[in-house]
């Protein structure tokens, strides 16, 4: 395409000068940009960073969480120098490897392993080598209305692991609530028909994660197991035990308005909970399991990664570890938006202002949290094809929550994935030709 | 104006009238070419280059597929037909009804309304709120439990499930296109309507012809060209809706509301298969040129 | 339009009121519903949504803090960068459009028809599909974070091109050959024939203009995500975390954001109504 940027130079130049432009920073110093989808969460610990050492200063260019995908293909896959550092999904991370996107920094793995607990390393390793650093970590628990249970004369469910329920015993309590009436649903989910939230229901009802083979290439989103969770959901929403048609993002005003008993959210729900002023007392236990299924839960959240284009790549590394493994940086960039790091000493500090927000509701919370990820926590499946796994589930779990059949969602969904996956392979293949 | 014609001589010899007339001829295209260079390099730099560049991406050529192959692929891919067959119903619908609205609208509004100016303001405000917001006040409004079903519920009429259903949410869509762009087409129609001079419906009352007459007799025909401005551009501006389904129904359910402008964006965006995403806005731009192809045939009075 | 109404006209204009109030406030309500809600603190929209009430429209309590808030963000800044960039873009692309929509309504020269459609075949082509290859030359040029790089999209804008020209055609073509005669050039022709003629599709044209820019969201993202010159769509943007929505600060910035368009609406409409049919130049 060189010809056609030659001819566009020619033309937009003579429009630039008669548009004087106005290019950021200049001068002396060096500014490292950071492309990430958290609006303010990192200005603690850039301002930390630039401190100590001048000259340096950290740009943070924040787009919204839902274009942070195709913003990231955008313009790394154009080869843009100007992006030194990049938040990274784990799931999308072999992707964004595949791609060339990012640095590898296996080197630094025994500084990771001094920092960071083993199943945060492995949410960012790809073929047994280590390209971001992990930051942040996630976890779901059971939310529920204390009060509303009280007066229904039903036992509020315990904080520690012990206790946990079966989602059989949570959804008879829901179904009696929604049917006395003292609430309008029975359970909402933070993340409700993403794959991150319903991958633990799916595995501890005994189906496998969706995608499996050579690579997790090979969809397996038809079998019996699946079809099994898949009515179960369905017959959630049929029953009016959950809400069809709210939006995830509107799930933690549902239940912190009073309307729903219970509420399937991460850590990043106590805060926007204990904010408002709920009617009454609320609490929250750990996320449940199937009866007779083995307990599971979500885990991993954002980390951050070198940009493999970027002109300043040492120190952009300085910065990411010290964002990610140094433990006050790693407090510092877990302080605005308060989610869960994995530095451990970090991870201590927030656990103590979690205690601090919500003191009566969070009895246990770090010891639970950290007993989930050690023994309870699947990853999502790592496959290059994963942004195409989810998108495509999280429509069809959309689909079933809306009542379509679900024999036939899944179908579908099973054969779109295989031509899509075929697709990538085909793709791949191509581009290796190309190299 | 001050007038300061020349004095010519009456009888031009045949010669002198085809020099003067090539001279003349001259300087037009000259002006021409002056007046049309700005607008014609900023569409050649920053459409035109741009678009091939985009859809050359759709054939790929130097390698070991076929140059044919992502087309192949599309049209293997039952959520494209889908795609397809969803945009064209939501065309053939939203088309006409948003283009009869405005019409009505600024026939209504360009009545000797007391404070007209801004009814006409209130209506046209909806496409001043950008898109991203204004599509998540309607995903609140149109929940289930939400205020449209409250209101419905609270009347003793029965609720509706605007974004449950595949065939309601395409609706639901629809509404909320025409809610942003019924306002916005109408401003150009309340413009071609005073531009047609007020002296025709005088002459026309005095004739005793009714508003239904003069409409008929000279609005429409006084405002053919706005309105086959209006009629291409709405037209080639609901082919490319994306963002409110975007936000609204992510395409479904079941298909329902999978636009191909989404279609594409979701192949170009989120799962980064441009190659794809070229060929099939390629095919989406063959039916919109088909399309306004025929428009500009169709509508009566087309230019010379 | 000096003329006085006639009884019949005024008792027309007042059934058509009739029809038209109930319509704007239509139009409105979802937006008035959008400002209700930026008065309530966070988790009041959701409170009284179900079973609908007169609590689902009237607020318990008022409070301006949402606004006070989002004014005290990189919300404004990125509002007055809209602005600056929707200026430029309207006056600079008018320039551009009305040249070019007069020279193929009323200049006669060969190839007048495969120039149109070009122009139209540009608009047919959506910008998003082209954004991607577009802003990585942007960024080769340098044009990444900087205004012209926001405006620069906006100028080639085959839409007001085609609406000046359909508005252009309508003018007598007498008029044009009368000033020809008079030895004024082409350009005189349009400055001081057309233009004192055209004032309503002109703000029509600047309308397209302003409404692509005021929109845009994909492009600004794509080519100026840098604090410094971030728009106000994108900026919007930052209250829709992944943690959750502040709908209360969202509906207030959407508001504001509103806001300019409605008082430059207001402010112009006189000139939208100011029509010149009535001058008897159009027979």
């Amino acid at each position: 395409m060189r010809w056609a940027r030659a001819s566009v130079a020619t033309v937009v130049v003579s429009a630039v000068v008669a548009l004087s432009g106005c290019q950021t920073g200049d001068g002396d110093e060096v500014t490292l940009t950071f492309l990430n989808p958290h609006a303010g969460a990192y200005e603690p610990v850039a301002e930390a960073f630039e401190e100590a050492n001048p000259g340096v200063r950290i740009e943070l260019q924040s787009v919204p969480f839902e274009q942070m995908v195709e913003q990231t293909q955008a313009r790394l896959s154009s080869g843009d120098t100007t992006i030194d550092i990049v938040s990274v999904d784990p799931p999308r991370l072999a992707n964004m490897v595949e791609q060339g996107f990012l640095t590898d920094e296996s080197e630094f793995l025994p500084k990771m392993r001094a920092n960071v607990t083993e199943v945060a390393i492995s949410s960012i390793t790809v073929d047994d080598r280590q390209w971001a650093y992990p930051l942040w970590t996630s976890d779901n628990f059971l939310f529920f209305n204390r009060t509303v249970l009280e007066q229904a004369g039903l036992p509020a469910p315990g904080p520690t692991s012990a206790d946990r329920l079966t989602w059989e015993q949570v959804l008879e309590m829901a179904r009696t609530l929604v049917e006395s009436g003292a609430v309008r649903y029975g359970l909402g989910m933070d993340q409700v028909d993403r794959y991150y939230a319903l991958q633990p229901l799916l595995e501890s009802m005994g189906a496998g994660p969706g995608l499996e083979g050579d690579e997790n290439l090979t969809p397996a989103v038809d079998t019996p197991q699946w079809l099994a969770f898949g009515e179960w959901y369905g017959a959630l929403y049929a029953d009016a035990i959950g809400p069809r048609g709210v939006d995830p993002a509107q799930m933690v005003d549902l239940f912190r308005s009073g309307q729903s008993a219970f509420l399937v959210g991460g850590a990043s729900a106590i805060g926007r909970i204990a904010d408002g002023d709920f009617p009454g007392e609320w609490g929250m236990a750990p996320h449940p399991y199937f009866e007779g299924g083995p307990i599971v839960t979500p885990t991993d959240s954002w980390a951050i990664g070198v940009s493999a284009t970027s002109e300043h790549q040492d120190l952009a590394r300085e910065f990411v570890q010290f964002a990610t493994l140094d433990p006050r940086g790693a407090e510092l960039a877990s302080s605005v938006n308060t989610l869960p790091p994995v530095q451990t000493e970090a991870f201590d500090s927030y656990v103590d202002h979690i205690r601090q927000l919500a003191p009566q509701q969070t009895v246990g919370f770090g010891d639970l949290f950290l007993e989930d990820t050690a023994e309870h926590s699947r990853h999502r499946p790592t496959s290059v094809g994963y942004v195409q796994f989810e998108s495509e589930m999280n429509t069809a779990f959309g689909d079933i929550r809306n009542g379509a059949d679900v024999e036939r969602v899944l179908a579908d969904a099973q054969s779109a994935l295989e031509l899509q996956l075929d697709r990538l392979r085909e793709l791949s293949l191509d581009a290796e030709e190309n190299e | 104006m001050t007038t300061t014609t020349t004095a010519r001589p009456r009888h031009d010899a045949p010669a002198q009238r085809a020099r003067r007339g090539s001279t003349a001829r001259r300087e037009t295209w000259g002006s021409a070419a002056l007046l049309l260079l700005p607008a014609v390099a900023l569409l050649l730099v920053l459409r035109i280059i741009p678009t091939f560049a985009a859809l050359s991406e759709a054939v790929p050529l130097g390698s070991e597929r076929s140059p044919w192959s992502n087309f192949a692929y599309i049209f293997s891919d039952p959520s494209f037909w889908n795609a397809v067959r969803v945009t064209l119903i939501f065309s053939i619908i939203v088309n006409p009804l948003q283009i009869a609205l405005a019409l009505a609208l600024a026939v209504l509004l360009t009545k000797r309304i007391p404070a007209v100016g801004l009814w006409r303001t209130l209506i046209l405000l909806p496409i001043a709120v950008p898109q991203a917001v204004s599509a998540i006040i309607w995903l609140v409004l149109l929940r289930p439990d939400g205020p449209l079903n409250g209101i419905a519920t609270s009347l003793g009429l029965p609720t509706v499930p605007w974004l449950t259903d595949p065939t309601w949410a395409l609706a639901s869509i629809i509404i909320v296109c025409s809610w942003v762009g019924v306002g916005y087409w109408m401003t150009f129609l309340v413009t071609g309507i005073k531009e047609i001079p007020l002296s025709l419906y005088e002459a026309s009352a005095l004739d005793g012809a009714g508003s239904w007459r003069q409409f008929w007799s000279i609005t429409l025909p006084g405002l053919r060209r706005p309105l086959l401005f209006v009629l291409v551009a709405d037209t080639v501006s609901n082919f490319l809706v994306f963002a409110p389904v975007r936000i609204l129904t992510r395409g479904g359910p079941q298909g329902g509301t999978d636009l191909l402008m989404y279609n594409i964006s979701e192949r170009a965006y989120t799962l980064g298969d441009t190659q794809a995403a070229s060929a099939a806005t390629l095919v989406l731009v063959l039916i919109v040129v088909a399309v306004v192809t025929v428009q500009f045939r169709l509508l009566p009075g087309r230019e010379d | 339009m000096a003329d006085a109404p006639t009884r019949r006209e005024v008792a027309s204009g007042r059934r058509a009121l009739l029809l038209a109030v109930p319509i704007a406030a239509l139009s409105m309500a979802p937006l008035v519903w959008a400002t209700i809600s930026s008065l309530r603190p966070g988790e009041e929209i959701f409170r009284y949504l179900s079973p609908f009430s007169w609590r689902t429209v009237i607020p318990e309590s008022v409070s301006l803090d949402n606004f006070v808030s989002v004014l005290q963000s990189s919300f404004a800044p990125a509002l007055m960068n809209s602005v600056i960039v929707a200026f430029l873009s309207v006056t600079l692309g008018l320039v551009v459009a009305a040249l070019a929509g007069f020279a193929l309504a009323v200049l006669p020269f060969p190839g007048r028809g495969a120039v149109f459609a070009f122009m139209v075949v540009c608009f047919l082509v959506p910008f998003e599909a082209i954004a991607i290859p577009l802003s990585s030359t942007f960024r080769d040029l340098g044009l990444a974070n900087t205004y012209a790089g926001l405006v620069l999209p906006a100028l080639g804008n085959g839409l007001s091109i085609f609406l000046l020209r359909q508005f252009f055609m309508g003018v007598p073509a007498s008029l044009a050959e009368a000033g020809r005669l008079d030895g004024l050039s082409w350009t005189g022709v349009f400055r001081r024939i057309y233009l004192p003629l055209s004032r309503g599709p002109l703000i029509g044209a600047g309308l397209i203009l302003f409404v692509f820019q005021w929109q845009s969201f994909l492009w600004p993202l794509l080519i100026a995500p840098a604090p410094g010159v971030r728009v106000a769509p994108v900026a919007i943007a930052d209250f829709a975390q992944e943690t959750g929505v502040d709908y209360g600060q969202m509906f207030a910035a959407a508001i504001l954001t509103a806001a300019i368009p409605l008082i430059l609406l207001l402010a112009f409409q006189r000139h939208f109504t100011g029509s010149t049919a009535s001058s008897g130049s159009k027979e």
